[in-house]
């Protein structure tokens, strides 16, 4: 404990100097701003943004990304409450408590409900992070390069359990994500791979360009279908403010059980919170005296789904640093920060750049205070964004997207990139192949092939590198259990019976 | 037949865009495989070969799925969700789901066009990238906007507005990150130096 101190204090100086601050405040504010947008969300304002960080020092990039992300997750449900659409997938459980107490006159209370959930949800979830990073440093400081190989099958292998829809698309899906990283010089040798001759290609795909892609334009696609603006409703800002904040602290169960829902499926790889806002509000309904009165109104739906959605926040940073395997779509848009500023996941993170990684914390545990302040105290004209047309975020987002993508290198390659995996993406999202697995794909590839290649060398081109050690033995379990785990179950079972 | 009936016979019942979509990735990976064999360092080519294989077999097994023996086809499109939610709550958001989608695709065009808004989107996206090679990407900026703005019929005054924004924000990445975007590869490749 006593050698996390000394960084802490050195983040907690950080965190305080200026202009730390401001970019905590400014990613916050973007961040409810993109959360409020229907359609844009964190991981696409993120993926946006990430371009424009280039100037900064990593520390204010990476305080200005998490921040956007915590405040995009609160921000999605502006939209939920006041016009039943939710801004983000991570709020779509909001919708069903409330809306309704919106029409029934309690907009203000269900949006402060939101707030203080959401805030109490996120700080609980990076305090308890915070609490329990002394063991996560031990932990990561145990994996060789064997292991984090091993950690990146799994991190894949995740792809098949968390995808909604058919396992094949989605392993498809992310072996094609992987595919496209091996464009460009191999690591660890000089051979040239898929370049056609091509110099702007010798780097390879770009992993922020096929972010800003498969995020941002995909989702433009999609967007500029929907039949103009989404607030043509008339709901009257109703509802009292303290009684949005008494609600929550009287239900502390509900609030912290759905915090550490929400943290514990951020940690798995691909779920992130458009999963956990579901358990959560599932979870909050079985254990209600009055089910019944979900759906219509019951504040219980909406603190269950808005802490959760903030609690995923810290839940999926765990994986993020500790294995550079992204908890979800904004996860990955953070790892890409991470890259772009020289920073990479793993060891790194708990050793030299110790304090680098408690600043985000402290930064997340800042800005949730703040979440708390703006939605008890501006958040009736945080409404306002909800009644923005569609028509005019589109070519906005599309014009961002483009120029952040020609900005990353000056490479027409990245343009190319961020357009062709653009129209890809959209087709991807409309015949439900998993986003989240090709981007996992994307991400995990480089660090699969590099340790792969690295455990290789090490032992002479003997695979049993990867079974010696008991550590890596468990991973390897772990994997076999996730691929085969629903296969062989039901047979066990009806064995047993 | 008119233009618009074409276009319709063409999306719906001649091209499937998910075919399509397999059909790239079969293409990609097949020639991705057969290009590990023409790499002279035998690791460089052990990672692309092994997802080359797995992106070739799955996509032309998605592709094949309705040719394929009943219990092949079930064990492709089965679902894998460990996570599921409870039955009610999916239930509710599919049906959220299904209401976004039929209001999305109610009809070719929201604004009356005779192709699909995202396929217009998509295409103006394509445009935009290679008239931003062109000319620019500071110049073919407001040209995009103003395209986008008047297909989906906004009206004059806000087309401009939004002009305005989207040269604003090209403009800035210019002069804050220093990128040359006013310079194109065909025309003004000299780039803008009389701008400020």
């Amino acid at each position: 404990m006593a050698a996390i101190v000394g960084p802490l204090t050195e983040a907690a100086s950080t965190l305080l100097s200026w202009p730390t601050p401001l970019w905590v405040v400014v990613g916050l504010i973007l961040g409810m701003i993109a959360g409020a947008l229907p359609g844009v969300g964190s991981s696409l304002g993120m993926a946006i943004v990430l371009p424009l960080t280039l100037p900064l020092s990593p520390i204010s990039a990476l305080v200005l990304l998490v921040s956007m992300y915590s405040g995009a997750m609160y921000g999605g449900s502006i939209a939920a409450i006041l016009v039943n659409v939710p801004g983000t997938g991570a709020a779509a459980a909001t919708t069903f408590d409330g809306y309704p107490m919106s029409k029934d006159g309690r907009a203000v209370e269900a949006l402060t409900i939101s707030a203080t959930s959401s805030a109490l949800g996120g700080f609980l979830t990076v305090l308890t992070l915070i609490a329990i990073s002394p063991i996560l440093i031990e932990a990561v400081l145990l994996f060789g390069t064997p292991e984090y190989f091993l950690m990146a099958v799994l991190g894949l292998s995740m792809i098949g359990v968390v995808a909604r829809g058919s396992v094949i698309k989605a392993i498809v899906a992310g072996a094609f994500g992987m595919l496209l990283t091996t464009i460009g010089i191999a690591p660890n040798s000089p051979e040239l791979r898929y370049t056609f001759g091509s110099l702007s290609l010798y780097d390879g795909i770009d992993f922020i360009a096929a972010l800003i892609g498969m995020f941002a334009i995909a989702e433009m696609i999609k967007l500029s279908a929907q039949r103009g603006g989404i607030a043509e409703t008339g709901i009257e800002l109703g509802g009292n403010v303290l009684d949005g904040v008494r609600t929550v602290l009287s239900r502390p169960v509900t609030m912290i059980k759905s915090s550490f829902i929400g943290m514990f499926i951020g940690a798995v790889p691909g779920s992130g919170a458009t999963v956990s806002n579901f358990i959560s509000y599932g979870e909050a309904m079985r254990s209600s005296d009055n089910p019944d009165d979900f759906g219509s109104g019951e504040p219980d739906g909406v603190i269950a789904a808005e802490a959760s959605n903030n609690g995923t926040v810290g839940g999926s940073l765990i994986p993020t640093i500790s294995f550079g395997i992204p908890g979800s779509g904004s996860t990955a848009v953070l790892l890409g920060g991470l890259l772009m500023h020289g920073l990479r996941p793993g060891p790194q993170l708990f050793e030299a750049e110790l304090a680098t990684t408690y600043t985000f914390m402290l930064a997340l545990l800042v800005g949730n205070l703040f979440i708390l302040f703006v939605g008890v105290t501006l958040v009736t004209r945080l409404g306002v964004l909800t009644q923005i047309d569609t028509h005019y975020i589109v070519p906005t987002v599309i014009v961002l997207s483009m120029i952040g993508g020609y900005t990353l290198r000056t490479n027409w390659m990245d343009v190319a990139t961020v357009v062709g995996l653009g129209v890809f993406g959209y087709l991807m999202v409309k015949y439900n192949y998993s986003v989240i697995a090709f981007v996992l794909g994307v991400v995990l590839g480089p660090i699969a092939e590099e340790n792969l290649i690295r455990s290789l060398q090490l032992s002479g081109g003997s695979y049993s590198i990867f079974v010696t050690k008991p550590l890596s033995l468990l991973i390897v379990a772990a994997i076999l259990v996730i691929l085969f785990g629903p296969v062989v179950k039901p047979r066990l079972e009806r064995l047993i019976s | 037949m008119t233009v618009q009936e074409l276009y319709q016979h063409l999306v719906e019942d001649v091209i499937d865009p998910e075919k399509a979509l397999l059909t790239v990735m079969t293409i990609m990976s097949g020639y991705m495989l057969w290009g590990t064999t023409q790499f002279d360092i035998t690791s460089a080519a052990r990672f692309p070969r092994l997802t080359a294989s797995v992106v070739f077999i799955g996509s032309i097994l998605l592709l094949a799925r309705e040719y394929l023996p009943d219990p092949i086809e079930q064990a492709i499109v089965s679902e894998g969700a460990a996570f599921e939610a409870d039955e009610e709550f999916t239930e509710r958001k599919e049906e959220m789901e299904e209401e976004i989608a039929a209001e999305a695709e109610g009809g070719v065009s929201a604004v009356d066009r005779p192709i699909h808004d995202s396929m217009f989107t998509a295409l103006a996206v394509i445009g935009y990238a290679l008239m931003g090679y062109a000319i620019g990407l500071l110049w073919a900026t407001p040209l995009f906007v103003i395209t986008y703005a008047r297909w989906f019929r906004i009206d004059p005054l806000r087309t401009v507005v939004l002009a305005v924004i989207g040269f604003a924000i090209a403009y800035s990445f210019m002069v804050v990150l220093n990128v040359p975007i006013d310079a194109g590869k065909v025309v003004l490749t000299g780039g803008a130096p009389w701008l400020p």
